[in-house]
């Protein structure tokens, strides 16, 4: 039997022992103390107001990080635990006539072998959204790489052994590789409820788009591509199942949503909901990839089947072959202007390959359609979004959910018309980019938007270095054969889920010696979320941030308050905080006053102290003068905006709250080769007020990064539905070598009345510009605009026409050349 | 993970009998760097693993009385970049050395190990192309000297015998008023692999009129194996760099070479890459041959 390692709340498993997170904890709280006495950070001051929002702290868990003593899912052991692997189809569409397992239920340490077969139909699909995928594939393969069978064995080796002796009988049915091929009348229905494999369809119309083209000065009409990409973060799918001494299944595992595992394990295993607990382990990256069932089921069911606890890991490989990607999408854009630069119609007709099952498309498409023309005013817009069925990976969330791709092509548009008019790219961005009081296409009024000071911050920068690169070119001072570009791109992102309610609640509760622990509904997933809404707590309550301890990520100590995704945690989360903090402070101050027999207004918190009938108590003090009431103590809070969109018209509040921003960039095209070198990279942002400085330069960088492989190398590549390039060494990642020297990020501080403290979110965002701006740039350095990303050497010297296959090979000198002189 | 036979051997005469008895089975493993990736993924499952990476006899880098560059077949490709006898005799090497991956894998990868692969996209097998090397190998027979010029046959396949261990590479003597350079093309910065092009120059150039004299070049990640091609070496003699010669030798890449396609780039322009870092590599080599020449 499983024997169920005690650990401290909240931790997450991150460290082995009780004696090391005691020791990460004191340490952690002298840095904390360390920081604060040395008031760092151009807002923050010893005696400043608010005294931990905008304090430059180091995240809580980088010690144990850099250190490599973090424990992720995989590191984590048991008694007796057994290890699973999943065989995966090896076609991309069949019908399964059989599955032999009888050499792999011979094979040695093999324990037990799991197929749909054992699986009750009713319990066998699973989803976030619509509960369509299968937890193994049942009679029929729709991508290869999907699961069909898991084995759990004493090790790793001898499970694979084990799947690679387990034979599948296909038969081939036909095949659906693009979502143009789909949507043909006759196609292969991938999905039974799928007509015309249509996985979600939008339409959004606003204004008089005819007439406004009609009446253009200037319409630019052009076809964008996008490829898929991957998540890429470091730490593959990991989970650890077993079920503790009291009955209880628990599952440790990376995730963005423990909340979404335990409510489908309850359906998949039949066990009521009490009797699960999902608990988030260190997270080592997941940018919306870890939002789906991959091995949480599998493991579970295996984990019960057995009796033993499972430990599940996916390799590298079957990251890339067999979960998510971001949507591949094709798209026509036709924008229409007045010649002095005034943005008059919008129309996009997007098509996307969804992959195989649901996942997130339609939250995609959903964020798609609201976003086109964002952040600029158009007042005719009409979109058509369509996602559809293929034979390939599912496609599903990743940073942004598709506003990336959207403004590659609505930035490189601008850029564009600037050049067309004669004006900055920066100017044109003034001339339309949102400000307070303008409404959005669902009709939507704005406000506290920071857009024109992203770009008020960002034009000196583009200016300057316009003048001096006008003079290294005019001097001749470039090497021969490379030019130097500038490249612009905004960005506005909705903070939320788009258009429909997504609360998050928070409790607060207090020890007899002083500790107060929030327990949040949403993860931390290694954005530092979980510090952002330490210093929320600590500022919301005025007590010392070492008092304060976070425990988010446990589905059975936190309320379901969705995932940490769509840029939600630090706002909506904090809100949470926020709201609890006041439900708590009054239950708090009530308990002091009955012991110390005041009235209740009588007391309050101040600065770390418990001020009573105006003598101050120091906190621990006042909660051990409460101690036997302290346990009854709960704060609550649920943070729940208006949030509703009517999907039939579009109109509604779309998000509570958007985040804005402004990069540049300056990159070096090698004329003969058509390569780009990123060389500087400059990014202003509205984040309301910036909880954590330190945090939100490092996400902020993060984007950019993310976002530049994104725009050059980035691609999956797949022949015939198998990806060719499922590993880093042919999946091109950007290194540390290919990060600009000079990387510079601000923040321009609105003050958002409807955020924590002013704050909204902010990381997620901030891959949206980078792409758009890197076209930009291409097109200032060698006059050129790439219509696809990436964007790779190849098309771009084929754009600049110094090459293409045929040319290369006509450019030729007759004869011997000619002797020296 | 099947198991296998494993043996660590300390001189080149217990490795080359213990090749010999393992026969088709045996497999050499020196620093793993290729090795260990083809067993990672199972393409290679070894039934005799011989291990010759302690063998200290092979990691010699010297300067013969002859002045030649012998390097051991186990020298790590940073002992290169951080050889002294190199740095005064092959600056070339250092020049390719420093382009290999990173530090880490540097310290694990041998100058024979990458020789032995065959590898149509390793840096070493560029660079000992131009500058005209000789593989000596050890079997059964005694030693064997092979030109690497014929070392190459095709895709991962060499001239290396199944009963023979790479010993040495020997470098001959640069002559005097010589220049090199290395230039490698990948996607991104850093260590690429997936899909570079590379190019080797070694030249030596007559004081008096700055004529070619001597030429030697290697191309990578053009073919199926790493490319010397004879044709474009004797072209150059006798000129001087101008758009004539470079064009010329933009249409012989073009002629003598066949890249591959793949997921990320088209054989074409492989080819114009391969063209275009062949001339930048000569330019640079002819360049550091004058300046060394106007040094005398």
């Amino acid at each position: 039997m499983a024997s169920d390692k005690k650990q401290p709340d909240g931790q997450k498993f991150a460290l082995e022992s009780a004696k090391q997170q005691a020791l990460w904890q004191r340490e952690f709280q002298q840095i904390v103390a360390d920081v604060q006495g040395q008031a760092l950070g151009p807002n923050w001051t010893a005696n400043s107001s608010p005294r931990n929002i905008g304090l430059p702290l180091p995240r809580n868990d980088v010690l144990y990080k850099v250190r490599g003593t973090a424990r992720y899912a995989a590191n984590i052991s048991m008694d007796g635990m057994l290890y699973g692997r999943f065989v995966r189809s090896q076609e991309p569409h069949a019908r399964i006539l059989n599955i032999d397992v009888s050499a792999a239920t011979q094979a040695p340490g093999v324990h037990a072998i799991l197929t749909a077969d054992e699986i009750p139909q009713d319990r066998l699909l699973v989803g976030t959204h619509d509960n369509d995928t299968p937890i193994l594939a049942k009679d029929r393969v729709r991508y290869v790489g999907e699961p069909i069978v898991a084995i759990v064995a004493e090790s790793v080796e001898q499970a694979q052994q084990a799947c690679d002796l387990v034979e599948v009988e296909y038969e081939s049915l036909p095949v659906i590789f693009t979502p143009e091929e789909a949507i043909i009348v006759g196609a292969y229905q991938i999905d039974a409820e799928a007509e015309g494999n249509i996985i979600t369809e939008h339409r959004h119309d606003v204004g008089d788009v005819d007439a406004a083209f009609a009446a253009a000065d200037i319409v630019l009409e052009n076809t964008f591509t996008t490829e898929p990409i991957d998540h890429c973060f470091l730490e593959a799918q990991a989970g650890l199942a077993f079920v503790d001494s009291g009955g209880t299944l628990n599952l440790l595992v990376s995730t963005q949503y423990p909340h979404f595992h335990h409510e489908q394990l309850a359906r998949v295993t039949g066990l009521p909901m009490e009797k699960i607990r999902v608990i988030q382990t260190v997270v080592g990256g997941a940018f919306g990839g870890k939002i789906d069932d991959t091995i949480e089921c599998a493991s579970c069911l295996l984990a019960l089947k057995t009796s033993r606890p499972v430990s599940m890991t996916l390799t590298r490989e079957e990251v890339f072959i067999a979960t998510t990607k971001r949507h591949r999408l094709k798209f026509r854009q036709k924008l229409a202007a007045t010649k002095e630069g005034h943005l008059t119609a919008l129309e996009l007709d997007i098509l996307c390959d969804g992959g195989a099952y649901r996942s997130y498309s339609r939250v995609v498409a959903g964020r798609c359609v609201v976003h086109a023309g964002m952040p600029y005013r158009f007042p005719n817009l009409r979109v058509h979004f369509m996602t559809a069925f293929t034979n390939h990976v599912p496609s599903g969330s990743m940073r942004s959910f598709g506003v990336v791709k959207m403004a590659f092509a609505l930035e490189s548009h601008l850029t564009e018309l600037a050049a067309k008019i004669g004006i900055s790219p920066i100017e044109i961005r003034k001339r339309n980019g949102f400000v307070d009081g303008d409404v959005i296409s669902t009709g939507q009024v704005l406000q506290d938007v920071g857009l024109l000071k992203t770009l008020a911050e960002i034009e000196p920068i583009y200016e300057r270095r316009k003048r001096e690169l006008a003079g290294v070119h005019g001097q001749g001072q470039m090497n021969p054969g490379r030019k130097r570009g500038l490249g612009v791109a905004c960005l506005g992102y909705g903070i939320g889920y788009s258009g429909i309610r997504n609360p998050s609640t928070a409790r607060l509760a207090v020890s007899a010696d002083g500790f107060v622990t929030a327990f949040c509904g949403t993860p931390d997933i290694g954005t530092g979320s979980d510090m952002a809404l330490t210093q929320i707590a600590a500022e919301a309550l005025d007590i010392d941030l070492g008092r304060l301890r976070v425990v988010s990520g446990d589905s059975t100590k936190t309320d379901d308050s969705g995932p940490t995704s769509a840029s939600r945690t630090t706002y909506f989360s904090g809100n949470a905080v926020c709201l609890a903090s006041e439900d708590f402070k009054r239950q708090f101050c009530t308990a002091v006053a009955e012991k110390t027999g005041c009235l209740p207004a009588q007391v309050r918190i101040d600065n770390d102290r418990v001020i009573v009938q105006n003598e101050p108590l120091a906190f621990e003090q006042a909660c051990r003068l409460i101690a036997d009431d302290v346990d009854a103590i709960v704060g609550y809070g649920k943070f729940d905006p208006d949030i509703e969109i009517d999907i039939s018209t579009y109109q509604g509040n779309a998000y509570p709250t958007y985040t804005y921003g402004t990069h540049l960039v300056e990159i070096e095209v090698d004329e003969e080769l058509g390569s780009v070198d990123v060389v500087r990279y400059w990014a202003a942002h509205d984040g309301g007020v910036i909880v954590n400085p330190i945090g939100a330069e490092g996400q902020v960088e993060g984007g950019i990064v993310q976002g530049l492989g994104m725009a050059l190398w980035e691609k999956i590549v797949r022949q015939e539905g198998f990806i060719v390039n499922p590993h880093y060494r042919d999946y091109l990642l950007p290194g540390a070598m290919d990060i600009p020297g000079e990387l510079s990020v601000w923040f321009v501080e609105t003050y958002d009345r409807t955020g924590p403290f002013g704050a909204k979110g902010l990381a997620e965002a901030s891959i949206i510009p980078t792409p758009g701006a890197i076209a930009g740039a291409i097109s200032n350095a060698v006059g050129v605009w790439p219509r696809g990303i990436p964007m790779e050497s190849e098309k771009i010297l084929e754009l600049m026409g110094h090459y293409s296959a045929d040319a290369a090979k006509s450019a030729t000198v007759k004869g011997q050349p000619r002797e020296p002189r | 993970m099947t198991a296998c036979l494993y043996t660590r051997l300390d001189t080149v005469d217990d490795a080359v009998q213990c090749l010999a008895s393992a026969g088709e089975d045996g497999h050499v493993i020196a620093g793993g760097v290729a090795l260990g990736i083809l067993m990672n993924e199972r393409l290679v499952k070894p039934v005799h693993l011989l291990d010759i990476s302690r063998i200290d006899a092979l990691k010699r880098i010297e300067v013969t009385a002859e002045g030649v560059l012998s390097i051991g077949a186990l020298a790590t490709h940073q002992e290169v970049l951080t050889s002294a006898a190199v740095a005064a005799t092959c600056p070339l090497l250092i020049e390719m050395s420093s382009e290999i991956a990173c530090e880490r894998i540097r310290n694990r990868g041998t100058i024979g190990g990458s020789i032995c692969l065959g590898d149509p996209q390793g840096d070493p097998p560029v660079a000992l192309l131009a500058l005209d090397a000789v593989v000596r190998a050890a079997g059964p027979q005694g030693l064997r000297d092979i030109p690497i010029r014929t070392f190459f046959q095709d895709v991962y396949t060499t001239a290396l015998q199944s009963d023979e261990i790479l010993q040495e590479i020997r470098i001959p003597r640069i002559p005097d008023g010589g220049g090199m350079a290395y230039h490698k093309f990948s996607a991104r910065r850093a260590m690429d692999y997936a899909t570079t092009v590379s190019a080797a120059v070694q030249l030596a150039c007559d004081p008096d009129d700055g004529r070619i004299i001597n030429a030697g070049l290697g191309l990578g990640g053009v073919g199926v194996t790493p490319v010397w091609s004879k044709a474009i070496a004797d072209g150059l003699l006798n000129a001087t760099p101008c758009p004539e010669i470079f064009a010329w030798m933009r249409k012989m890449v073009h002629e003598e070479l066949s890249p591959i396609g793949d997921h990320l780039y088209s054989a074409d322009y492989k080819s114009h890459v391969a063209a275009v870092i062949l001339r930048r590599a000569t330019e640079r080599a002819y360049n550091r041959a004058v300046a060394g020449s106007d040094r005398r």
